[in-house]
């Protein structure tokens, strides 16, 4: 792919100018490239509920208006939390982003910013449960759908719309996962609608390396349930402990780490009298929740304790 | 059974069926008069517009006698049925036909044919006879009119009292009166109204203007066929449709396209919507799917587009604001998901107050209006949820001690898990208030206890044992759902 630099920026021969910005010039290529993944192009992006996820993220959060790829085991229930997680985030940014506008006619004639779309085999999703992570259910809108075209057309039109907040796609383990030409048309779709649309892959099996890792998504994420050995068996079960997984992220690095999902206060209420698009629904709504990392992150070797590098300075 | 109605704060009966006018109920009288002549009245409060919605219902039915139907005043309807009798064989036969399909579907109704208006009102309200017919012609008229009260000619009770002091109690006491002092003293309505009943004065019959039907259609000189046309032929039939829309403050629910083909068939799609729409962009989106069921045969020569459903929809302002069209952009892509894949696939999710884990939260169809207003946070458990509820519990082998204890190990899907840590247990009992006394369905009506259990692996389930434990029976178990 060759880029093409501005004939402004080539470097200037005559004597007692500054020599060319480098750092200019890697800019235009990289915004030329996209490889920045929209950093500095204003992308907006949402927190993940975890301050150390997202300082590994180059945006400083899940960007809006791409594509995501979460896969997780089929005989667990841990990618639907973690998915239930990230749409309540998205659901809750939306709204925060409509108020902290302060125009009360933009917030008037929004309609409802906060809805989500899940799409696929919703038969047996069961919304209490996805409210315990902070998803609340009057947002939520099944579509149901048995295949893998279905599921990608219902995505691009949502993406497309801009109405919803995230486009959750929900594809069956073992059916064929979308392909790449799909895969793009559903990015540019998002792009052009500034929906994040979430692609959840259920694999047979707790760790599948069988199952196909590749198509070009913004980030591509892995959930797998740890087993926490309880301290006290006769005690109430602790929250949920995950192995998060950052497998591929455009822009930034793979990492790995252990989280638990924490509500910051307490059970979130919800009532059948918020209608989809009642705007009182906008000054209250279900608790954020925040993802705890149990512990520390690595990726790769650990690096050289950090007395060791001092003494030699010293020394 | 009557109805009532309050008259200056008393409230009095309006109307009454044939069962109370027996017992001895009239409209008029008080209601507690009422209820002392017959202490088993059954006074519903009277309703005037659903009333009118139904006469103008029964006029509109009418028209299958003739086309000049329509109400008159608060319990009559009028026809004219001049050129119609030999349809049904006979003016007696069109009566009878007409009255007795009302008293079939449970209306007390009582008619009259005559050549007036005022003749035929006055015979179908107060003559002694049933249905008289009367030929027209002066003399028949005069004849049959002749032993009716004053009240029969459609004046107010003041003129009729006047006449009842001066001695003119029938119609035929006026008959040889002088009209000038009768106009002196009363105006010109008596007279008025006694030539219009002789046929001496023309009164002719408004029918009520019919409905029009919110109909588009095109006809073609050559038969089209290819998609490209019958998309070009849809999109001007729409909007000429919502034109017309606009012009009555309409939106449409439903739209039914047709083609008729040149061989006489006629191929049909339909389209519905969440909310009254009126914008032909939008309603051409929610057709271009359908357009593909449509088989145009040999061609098609007619198309139509008829609005099946409409409910009204206000003019909306231009917005000032820049970010206006995002209040109907999600309502926009329900219409075009469920137009896709169906009516009852795209869902919203319903919270009942309900302690049975798999009715307290179901999906229903986005079109299904929302239940009103229920605080379902008391009755939502505070315990813990799974994120996937299984249609149906599977059952499992589960090995767990007695009498109540969480399972050690239970079998699933062909593997044996081993239980590392367990919580409960959480009874739900049956909803006893909504069993009926003779339902034998005993997998409801036994009380379950719940306990989430969590793997070697880190999975967690949620599952139950049936009942109570009983020593001389082996304890059902079953897998209800998945914790993340």
């Amino acid at each position: 792919m060759a880029a093409a630099v501005p004939c402004a920026q080539a470097p200037d021969p005559r004597p007692g100018t500054p020599p060319p910005s480098h750092q200019a010039l890697r800019q235009a290529i990289a915004a030329l490239e996209r490889t920045d993944g929209g950093a500095r192009s204003g992308v907006s992006a949402v927190s993940t509920g975890c301050a150390v996820i997202d300082a590994a993220l180059p945006w400083g959060g899940l960007p809006c208006g791409h594509v995501h790829e979460i896969m997780a085991p089929d005989s667990s229930g841990a990618g639907l939390g973690f998915v239930a997680h990230l749409s309540a985030q998205f659901s809750i940014a939306d709204r925060r982003d409509v108020m902290s506008r302060g125009n009360p006619c933009a917030v008037m004639s929004r309609g409802n910013p906060c809805a989500v779309i899940w799409c696929g085999r919703t038969d047996d999703l069961y919304a209490p449960g996805l409210a315990a992570f902070g998803l609340d259910p009057a947002r939520l809108i099944l579509a149901e759908a048995r295949d893998t075209d279905t599921i990608a057309w219902i995505l691009e039109e949502a993406a497309a719309s801009g109405a919803p907040a995230a486009a959750v796609g929900m594809v069956s383990p073992g059916a064929r996962g979308l392909g790449d030409t799909a895969l793009r048309r559903l990015q540019l779709a998002a792009e052009r609608g500034g929906v994040a649309v979430l692609l959840v892959r259920a694999e047979h099996g707790v760790a599948d390396t069988r199952t196909q890792a590749r198509g070009p998504v913004t980030t591509r994420w892995r959930v797998a349930p740890l087993a926490v050995p309880q301290a006290d068996p006769g005690a109430a079960l602790a929250a949920p402990v995950w192995q998060l997984d950052l497998v591929r992220c455009r822009g930034g690095r793979p990492a790995r780490w252990t989280v638990q999902p924490v509500p910051e206060s307490s059970l979130p209420s919800f009532s059948n009298s918020r209608t989809i698009d009642h705007d009182s629904a906008l000054d209250r709504g279900p608790a954020a929740h925040r993802l705890a990392v149990v512990s520390a992150p690595g990726d790769g070797p650990p690096a050289p304790p950090a007395h060791t590098r001092v003494s030699r300075a010293a020394g | 059974m009557a109805t009532r109605h309050a008259v200056h704060g008393a409230e009095r009966i309006a109307a009454v069926d044939t069962r109370a006018a027996r017992a001895g109920v009239h409209p008029g009288q008080p209601l507690t008069h009422a209820r002392a002549v017959c202490p088993a009245l059954e006074a519903v409060p009277a309703d005037p517009p659903a009333d009118a919605r139904l006469l103008g219902a029964l006029a509109r039915w009418c028209t299958r006698a003739t086309p000049w139907a329509r109400t008159d005043g608060a319990d009559g309807l009028l026809l004219d049925i001049s050129g119609c009798a030999h349809l049904f064989g006979g003016e007696a036969i069109l009566l009878a036909d007409l009255l007795d399909r009302l008293a079939a579907d449970g209306f007390a109704v009582r008619g009259a044919l005559a050549g007036t208006v005022g003749a035929a009102w006055a015979l179908a309200r107060l003559a002694p006879k049933d249905r008289p017919i009367i030929n027209p012609g002066a003399e028949a008229h005069r004849a049959a009119l002749a032993r009716l009260p004053t009240a029969a000619l459609r004046l107010d009770a003041a003129t009729v009292d006047g006449l009842a002091r001066m001695g003119l109690k029938r119609i035929e006491d006026l008959y040889g009166v002088a009209r000038a002092p009768l106009t002196k003293r009363f105006g010109d309505g008596v007279l008025a109204r006694l030539d219009a009943a002789l046929g001496r004065r023309d009164e002719p019959v408004d029918p009520a203007a019919p409905a029009e039907p919110l109909l588009a259609r095109r006809a073609f000189a050559e038969p089209i066929g290819t998609i490209d046309d019958i998309e070009a032929g849809l999109a001007g039939l729409l909007e000429t449709l919502c034109a017309d829309l606009e012009h009555r403050a309409l939106g449409a629910r439903r739209l039914v396209f047709a083609l008729h083909r040149v061989d006489g068939g006629v191929s049909q799609a339909s389209v519905g919507t969440v909310r009254p729409v009126r914008d032909p962009v939008r309603l051409a989106r929610l057709f271009r799917d359908a357009l593909n069921t449509l088989d145009a045969g040999f061609g098609a020569d007619v198309l139509t587009l008829w609005a099946a459903a409409v409910e009204p929809l206000s003019g909306a302002q231009a917005d000032f604001q820049a970010d206006g069209p995002d209040r109907t952009a999600m309502a926009d892509l329900i219409d075009r998901l469920s137009a896709r894949l169906g009516q009852n696939a795209v869902r919203r999710i319903e919270l009942r107050a309900r302690h049975v884990p798999e009715h307290a939260a179901r999906p229903v169809s986005v079109t299904k209006p929302r239940a009103p207003a229920i605080d379902a946070t008391d009755q939502q458990s505070r315990q813990p949820r799974p994120v996937r509820l299984l249609a149906w519990p599977q059952p499992i082998d589960v090995i767990a001690p007695v009498p109540d204890h969480p399972p050690v190990a239970f079998k699933w899907r062909g593997h044996t898990r081993r239980i590392a840590a367990a919580e409960g247990p959480e009874r739900i009992g049956p909803e006893w208030w909504l069993l009926t006394p003779g339902d034998a369905d005993a997998r409801t009506s036994e009380p379950r206890d719940y306990y989430r259990i969590e793997d070697g692996d880190g999975g967690r389930y949620w599952v139950y044992r049936e009942g109570v434990y009983r020593a001389d029976r082996p304890a059902r178990w079953y897998l209800h759902g998945v914790f993340a």
